[in-house]
């Protein structure tokens, strides 16, 4: 900010120190007026918010009467509540699921989708399908898909006499299999973000490990992988805070009274669910502040093993 | 002077908008002068009827604007309730049982009592089920709009081909039985009979048939844990174990009345607004009777009413408008559209009329025998524990002694929290 002002506060012929200061004062409220609209939409829209409900973490509110301030209660009965445990639990298996596996394949497809062949595009779009389809539709498909009667894939195992699991309600795979539809559908996403940081490696790194005489595999994992961390940190730190806020894909497969929930039921899930089904606000605003403060130590140690991993070129 | 202009322009684009955030929140107010009644509700099925039912009042009240709004039912009860928090929520709306006390109890829904004896409204045109399903702490809080029942669909088609006479109003469960063993057919995948592991066209049925309860007439204490619940759940679960039914786990996958729709079922019990759409799936060999009866005769009964808001401005207007819905005229409106059985006795000819193929007075006779559908205070909350509960032994998880000894404690308990 500073030096942004002294730059243009330099005028030609510097008068007295004391004008370019009133001009510098007068271009600084400027810019604060400026900036005006946004920091009234973020402390509106928020700051304020994530405050309020930080400020409810402490109370025992329903919604419509005024909140009574009950310190650490929220808290206490959290660690002692099975439900919140569970859903911690869930999350962190999702988490486990789909963060690698997602990760790991859309690597492998932005390499693929980086060469020169024919119909790129086409290939490219349709793997970002999935992405910018809605949830609700995925969901709704996938649960047809899943069904162990009629479904689509028991079908296919069953001509090839496979077992045929009930994959949404097994409580053995009804985790993993939601894992795989999110796979599924956010792989397109990871790729086209580590496409671009492909694209973004300059070709005389390859040029010059040709006349080495390195081969392709060594070139991937000494020259791409390296080179393409950058990507893969954005992509990872991405893929965990969105994996830990997952909420959509639950409610739309699972039903909402139903005992699949307690191997399924994710922390979002769970926010919901007290706040505005039982309408406990503040037993679910405390549930969203403990998401925060994880997700917050978990990018926080990512951050700080970027370090040994992350090369910037 | 071109400076000047800017300035004056970014004043200007910032004070509109101020204006336009503050001005968001004042969204009763509307057309000055003219008084306006603004009414919630989820169903647009409903619309024609209320639309021709505003119609009659405003013949009354002219300078009256009725404000209709339709909130999909995923999101109804989350904007109703935030709205009437924040003091801007409608003066006329759906309510249903399982929230009705919570709302009551909150003052969010005003007491018809006084308006009704001013008004010498006779409420013993509604069904009593219903008026007792809307009573808080002895006073009328909703005037009850339209109402379901639970009675046997069966497809008429199977029962033909086992050669199997029709259920009527002497089936017990045990021909119920009987007759399913004859209707399953394991090597074509149907099923005699659909023991439902869902609530309301299930087990409430059969605990109230068997002589239990679910909630004590005192709303202070579960009757899950006792031997009569017991037998209810343990005809179902024979039933399934001998194959006469789907499992619980494939209720769960494939709905039961997408089954029972597609021919794969004799027999499920069902709420009468499920006719319309079992008629459109099965036509003409769709047919309807009696619940069976266990020890005694029961049908769960539910329904919808009409509640006006405890802070309303335009509360005469208000309940002139639900009279109006309620009364004779909108209830015979209601039925004629078919929409579902009106709450109104003596007004339901439209409706039985609705699909003529379907003897659809059984769902009006079973009334006889009404159980209101169980609620109280904290329903969402003991719901979710009973369900987790009845789903795991239905699942096999655990024994249903076990089971409804653990539902109805921690209903109990539930229970106890809240507040009278």
């Amino acid at each position: 900010m500073s030096s942004y002002i002294t730059v243009n506060a330099d005028p030609p012929k510097a008068k007295t120190k004391r004008k370019v200061g009133k001009l510098a004062v007068q271009e600084a409220v400027w810019g604060f007026i400026f900036i005006l609209p946004v920091v009234l939409g973020l402390g509106l829209f928020y700051m304020a918010p994530s405050a309020a409900s930080l400020f409810l973490s402490f109370t025992s509110w329903d919604g419509l009467s005024s909140p009574q301030f009950i310190g650490f209660d929220n808290f206490a009965n959290l660690m002692k509540d099975a439900k919140f445990t569970g859903s911690m639990l869930n999350t962190m298996l999702y988490t486990i699921g789909t963060v690698p596996l997602s990760v790991s394949i859309a690597t492998l497809l932005a390499v693929l989708l980086n060469q020169k062949i024919k119909g790129m595009v086409f290939y490219r779009t349709f793997y970002f399908i999935p992405v910018i389809t809605m949830p609700i539709a995925v969901g709704m498909v996938w649960k047809w898909l899943y069904n162990s009667e009629f479904g689509l894939i028991n079908h296919v195992l069953g001509v090839m006499n496979l077992p045929q699991p009930n994959w949404l309600f097994d409580e053995r795979f009804a985790l993993l299999s939601i894992v795989l539809v999110s796979v599924w559908s956010t792989i397109g996403y990871n790729a086209v973000i580590l496409l671009s940081g492909l694209q973004g490696i300059s070709g005389s790194y390859y040029e010059a490990a040709s006349l080495d005489g390195a081969g392709k595999m060594y070139k991937f994992f000494r020259i791409t992988l390296p080179l393409l961390t950058p990507s893969l940190f954005f992509v990872l730190v991405m893929s965990f805070i969105n994996s830990f806020q997952v909420f959509d894909l639950i409610f739309i497969m699972m039903d909402q009274q139903t005992t699949m929930l307690e191997s399924t039921r994710t922390v979002v899930y769970s926010i919901w669910e007290d706040g505005f089904k039982y309408f406990n606000m503040g037993y679910a605003s405390a549930q969203a502040f403990i998401l925060f403060i994880v997700i917050l130590i978990i990018t926080m140690v990512q951050m700080y093993i970027q370090k040994r991993w992350v090369h910037y070129q | 002077m071109k400076r000047r202009m800017s300035v004056l322009i970014s004043v200007l684009f910032m004070f509109s908008l101020l204006l336009t955030a503050c001005g968001g929140g004042d969204a009763s107010g509307g057309n000055q002068g003219k008084k306006v009644i603004n009414v919630a509700l989820w169903d647009e099925n409903v619309r024609d009827t209320l639309d021709k039912s505003i119609k009659i009042f405003n013949e009354k009240h002219p300078d009256v604007q009725v404000k209709v709004t339709y909130t999909p039912w995923a999101d109804y009860w989350t904007k109703l309730k935030t709205s009437l928090a924040g003091n801007s929520g409608p003066d006329v709306y759906w309510m249903n049982g399982p929230n009705f006390h919570s709302y009551a109890s909150s003052g969010l829904i005003k007491d018809l009592s006084p308006l009704i004896e001013q008004s010498g409204l006779d409420t013993s045109v509604y069904n009593e089920a219903l008026v007792d399903m809307y009573t808080y702490q002895g006073k009328l809080h909703g005037l009850p709009y339209f109402q379901d029942s639970i009675a046997l669909f069966y497809n008429k088609e199977l029962f033909d081909k086992a050669g199997v006479s029709y259920p009527d109003n002497t089936w017990t469960w045990e021909t119920v039985e009987e007759n399913a063993a004859k209707l399953t057919d394991k090597s074509s995948g149907i099923y005699g009979f659909i023991a439902p592991i869902d609530s309301q066209i299930g087990y409430y049925n059969f605990i109230a048939q068997a002589g239990g309860y679910v909630i004590s007439d005192d709303k202070k204490s579960s009757g899950f844990d006792s031997p009569e619940t017991l037998s209810a759940f343990k005809w179902e679960q024979g039933l399934m174990e001998k194959g006469y039914s789907p499992s619980a786990q494939q209720q769960l996958e494939t709905k039961p009345r997408q089954l029972f729709g597609s021919g794969k079922a004799a027999m499920l019990p069902g709420i009468s607004v499920n006719s319309p759409e079992l008629f459109e799936l099965l036509g003409d060999k769709l047919a309807v009777a009696e619940l069976p009866a266990g020890k005694k005769k029961a049908s769960i009964v539910h329904g919808l009413s009409w509640a006006i808001n405890g802070k309303t401005k335009v509360e005469q207007e208000s309940w002139d408008l639900i009279q109006i819905l309620s009364g004779k005229e909108g209830q015979e409106l209601l039925a004629e559209s078919g929409f579902s059985m009106p709450a109104y006795k003596g007004t339901e000819s439209g409706w039985l009329d609705s699909i003529p193929s379907l003897d659809l007075q059984v769902f009006v006779d079973s009334l006889e025998f009404a159980v209101p559908y169980p609620v109280s205070q904290k329903t969402a909350e003991w719901q979710d524990a009973e369900v987790k509960e009845i789903q795991a032994a239905f699942l096999g998880k655990k024994t249903f002694e076990e089971a409804l000894k653990n539902a109805g404690e921690q209903m109990n308990a539930i229970l106890a929290t809240e507040t009278k």
